[in-house]
């Protein structure tokens, strides 16, 4: 076996196809690490900035305030309106964390908005304070993220230096040497297919860990995890070219045939999916919810009044003594609880939905073995959907508790005084990491395994002849 | 002599039992795609319809509000879907849905559907576009690949040579072959697509002008194709190493490429971050633009300017409406700031376009998705377009308002009272968005036509040259 093993690797490194689908690839895929690597950097500098920016923003106010405590009288109208900005547009960022495989690729992360800020107004009705502006340009020609590049690529390189390997020979005259001098051929597939799967693991293994060193939050555990997945990803690839291999076709064909499944698998397979987890968890319109948004703002500002005399039948401690009415921004607050009240539920529900659905595609990705490592890599950069419902409710347990720091101080026309500053509430990341993390790793071994088993019963039935 | 070779080359695609086979399996595929994408375009285009008919009647029935409270329920608009979206959805599922419009700011879009789809979406929409562009290829690939290294592995080459056959007639007979079979494929997508197009989106004059100019281009893409894979075919000395050289240029083309293309644009033109752009239309906005004045100065120079107007010497005393025109003084400035860093971040999204434009030179395939986009009017340029029509709706529509509070009050009025009513919101006109012309696409997408011209003249004269050098 050593002396076929020798020799597979010699025909490998010989072999002017194979380096040059092997150098291609280490070419696609190293810019593909260095491009995501520097955006996972890029990320994480960004979401550093934001919060010393906040720490910035907080000491301005606080120093205001200060000013604003040595005057006497204190004026209540300035005190408040500047309780009221820092309340509305000053709140800490709420950043969903990176985990430590964000090097794979931050394009979950421009999709969705995972910095979010609390508000006492409502943040969603504002277009700021949750929608991103990358360009729908580059989403659209799909992101150069290392994992995306890995999913689509990586099986194509597999294709190219493995598939109508046995046809090949077979059309050259050289397997019935094989068979004839070698007591088992199907040792013979097995090294050469062993060989050009290990070469492909390692260049993607390589740009995995060149996209890793560059982000300064990477985790060891992360790219272990990721290359276990990796090796999973192309074994269960190699099998299925390799079954390729065994069928009585030409070369060209096998070629084919081995480049269907992967546009099957690749492309139509996610668009079943997604119809089968439209049916299992429908997502909500969100065409329809403006219409719902707009009633809640319409009857929370018609009950406008009376929503301003319950907060204060409720808060009685923080009744003014000597107001008996009230303007904006006071009359708005009581409005935006109330509003919110009913937005909340109706956006939660799309964070649900999407998180149900990932979890029901999650089940059955599997069959889309580049569905499934991008979802490893999701779970990895820590931008799956049940981990960013899960940080959404977060993000409104911080707006409740924003709210209940700021509203009474507003409401009171107390403002804030310098040393409120130091207390005010800020987001605790907390979001943990998604468990099944292995699941797909497992998947996609438990399917190269089925596909080994197949075929060596393909090759007992002595079809390699 | 060529018709005879014609005739010969289209007796062997169709005997061929690949074509059978494959040519079914896009067919099908094709009219799958086409009918689910057509469907969903229409639910939306109804569900659109609907939605601004709703928040319109939301709008219309406010009740008594303060003016400036009424406006700023605000409006949502809906870009309308384009006839040719169900062929080309283009950017539609990564620019949001709806565009909020309020007093005082511009909004961005809101609401992308791609933000709730799976991890997938980002290897790039399953379209009729994409069936067209990335997957026809490779029908034209599986079809073409041995088309003359089999003539010459099973030694015909050599008896075409011997009996006098020109070389470039045969391999013109061949490119034409392969070009009348499959270039058929997108103007047949294409009157597909519009029959199937909602109803009211209109197959009209300018539509049917941009499906002409679609089909045209994707007959010289596969015309490039076509030539290219004969061309690789006629240098290799096997099928196999055609086939996997042509599966190369084949992932480069529609994969790698763009993609390598959207990271080197990400780099060499980088946008601001959110923060950082809302950040500075608000700083510009307090601090004023050049030597015009912090906010509050502004606003002394706005009253001392009314105060003459009007001859008084208070705010209180005019005789129309105070705050109204201050607000609109305001709002302005608020417009010029707005309309300076969004011309800055729309440059910016142009500029990103052109550094993917280049990678055109190296895709034929990248030229021909940014020319699909721009025909469908699923594009940038197109979404600009609306943005900006819906952004003078917005300042026409708060203008209209304020005027009517400045003629209706005097002097200063509580903010709190309510003298805006039903008759007020009504008399707002409805937003019509006029989608521009094919004029418009052409000059967005001349690059792009001249790229993918280039492309295929480069292709054919490839084949051509090669031709004088086939070796059976």
């Amino acid at each position: 076996m050593t002396l076929i093993l020798l020799a597979e690797w010699r025909r490998l490194v010989r072999e002017r196809t194979s380096l040059w689908v092997l150098a291609l690839l280490s070419l696609a895929l190293g810019a593909a690490a260095l491009s995501s690597g520097l955006d996972a950097r890029g990320w994480r500098a960004q979401t550093d900035q934001l919060t010393s920016e906040w720490s910035a923003a907080r000491a301005r106010a606080a120093e205001a305030a200060r000013a604003e405590d040595a005057r006497t009288p204190r004026n209540e109208d300035r005190a408040v309106m500047a309780a009221f900005q820092f309340a509305r547009g000053e709140a800490p960022p709420a950043a969903l964390p990176a985990l430590g495989g964000l090097a794979l690729g931050t394009g979950g992360f421009e999709l969705l908005a995972p910095t979010l800020r609390a508000t006492v107004e409502s943040r969603h009705t504002d277009s700021r304070k949750s929608e991103r502006f990358d360009n729908p340009l580059f989403s659209e020609s799909g992101t150069p993220d290392l994992s995306t590049c890995i999913a689509l690529l990586l099986p194509l390189a597999l294709l190219g230096l493995c598939g109508g390997l046995v046809q090949q020979a077979r059309e050259d005259g050289t397997w019935r040497l094989v068979v004839a001098q070698c007591p088992r051929p199907g040792g013979v597939l097995a090294a050469a297919l062993g060989w050009r799967a290990l070469a492909a693991w390692g260049v993607a293994a390589l740009a995995s860990a060149i996209a890793f060193a560059f982000d300064p939050g990477a985790t060891a555990w992360a790219l272990a995890a990721w290359l276990a997945t990796l090796a999973a990803f192309v074994a269960a690839w190699t099998v299925l070219v390799g079954f390729f291999c065994l069928l009585r076709v030409s070369s060209s064909a096998a070629v084919l045939g081995a480049l269907s499944v992967w546009l099957l698998s690749s492309f139509a397979v996610p668009v079943g999916l997604a119809w089968a987890a439209d049916r299992q968890a429908r997502m909500p319109s969100r065409l329809e919810a403006i219409v719902h948004v707009r009633h809640a703002q319409q009857r929370a500002e018609t009950q406008m009044d009376a929503l301003v005399q319950d907060w204060y039948a409720t808060h009685p401690t923080d009744r003014p003594a000597t107001r008996t009415s009230h303007t904006w921004p006071v009359t708005y607050m009581p409005r935006y609880l109330a509003q919110d009240r009913e937005i909340r539920p109706l956006m939660a529900a799309f964070d649900e939905a999407r998180a149900r659905r990932y979890a029901f595609v999650e089940r059955w990705s599997w069959l889309s073995p580049g569905l499934a490592l991008e979802m490893t890599a999701d779970r990895l950069a820590g931008i799956d959907a049940g981990r960013y419902a899960r940080h959404v409710q977060a993000v409104n347990l911080h707006e409740d508790a924003w709210r209940d720091f700021f509203v009474p101080r507003i409401m009171s026309y107390r403002g804030m005084t310098a040393l409120d500053y130091a207390s005010v509430p800020v987001f605790s990341a907390r979001t943990p990491a998604s468990q099944k993390t292995w699941r797909h790793a497992a998947a996609l071994a438990a399917l190269a395994l089925v596909g080994l088993v197949l075929l060596v019963g393909r090759r007992s039935r002595r079809a390699m002849l | 002599m060529i018709a005879v070779a014609l005739h010969k080359e289209w007796r062997a695609i169709v005997r061929d039992r690949r074509f059978a086979v494959l040519a079914l399996a896009l067919g099908l595929l094709l009219a799958g795609v086409l009918a689910v994408t057509a469907r969903q375009h229409r639910l939306l285009a109804d569900e659109k319809a609907q939605v601004a008919a709703a928040a319109r009647e939301q709008w219309d029935t406010q009740g008594d509000k303060h003016p400036h409270r009424g406006a700023h329920f605000g409006h949502y608009v809906f870009r309308p879907e384009s006839a040719l979206a169900g062929v080309d959805p283009g950017l539609d599922a990564y620019v949001g849905q709806a565009l909020w419009l309020e007093p005082h700011r511009r909004n961005m879009t809101r609401f992308r559907p791609a933000a709730d789809e799976l991890p997938s979406v980002r290897w790039g929409g399953f379209t009729p576009a994409f069936v067209l562009i990335a997957l026809l290829p490779l029908l034209i690939i599986a079809f073409g690949f041995n088309a003359v290294s089999q003539e010459r592995e099973s030694g015909t080459l050599r008896m075409l040579h011997g009996a006098g056959v020109d070389a470039r007639k045969l391999l013109g007979a061949k490119f034409a072959a392969l070009l009348s079979v499959f270039g058929a494929a997108v103007p047949l997508a294409m009157a597909a697509g519009l029959a199937l197009a909602p109803t009211g989106s209109g197959a009209d004059t300018a539509t049917l002008a941009r499906a002409a100019v679609l089909a045209l281009a994707g007959v010289a893409y596969c015309a490039c194709l076509a030539a290219l894979v004969l061309w690789v075919s006629a240098r290799a000395s096997r099928s196999r190493q055609a086939l996997l050289v042509l599966l190369g240029l084949w992932v480069a083309f529609v994969f790698v490429v763009p993609r390598m293309g959207a990271a080197a644009a990400q780099q060499v033109v980088p946008l601001p971050s959110p923060e950082a752009f809302w950040r500075g239309i608000q700083h510009d906005y307090a601090q004023g633009l050049g030597d015009d004045g912090d906010l509050a100065t502004r606003g002394r120079r706005v009253d001392a300017e009314l105060l003459q107007t009007y001859g008084v010497s208070r705010i209180e005393d005019l005789p129309v409406g105070a705050a109204p025109l201050r607000r609109l003084a305001r709002d302005a400035y608020a417009d010029r700031v707005h309309a300076l860093h969004f011309g800055n971040l729309w440059t910016r999204y142009q500029r990103q376009e052109d550094v993917l434009r280049l990678a055109a030179a190296l895709s034929p395939a990248v030229a021909m998705r940014g020319l699909s986009m721009k025909m469908a009017g699923t594009d940038l340029a197109h979404q600009r377009h609306f943005e900006e029509a819906a952004e003078s709706y917005r300042r026409g529509v708060n203008a209209a308002i304020d005027q009517w509070d400045v003629d209706n009050t005097r002097g200063l009025t509580s903010f709190e009272s309510r003298y805006g009513g039903d008759a007020l919101w009504r008399s707002v006109p409805p937003f019509v968005y006029v989608p521009p012309g094919i004029g418009f696409a052409l000059r967005h997408a001349w690059v792009e036509l001249v790229v993918l011209a280039a492309w295929a003249t480069a292709a054919v004269a490839l084949l051509l040259g090669s031709a004088r050098r086939l070796s059976p």
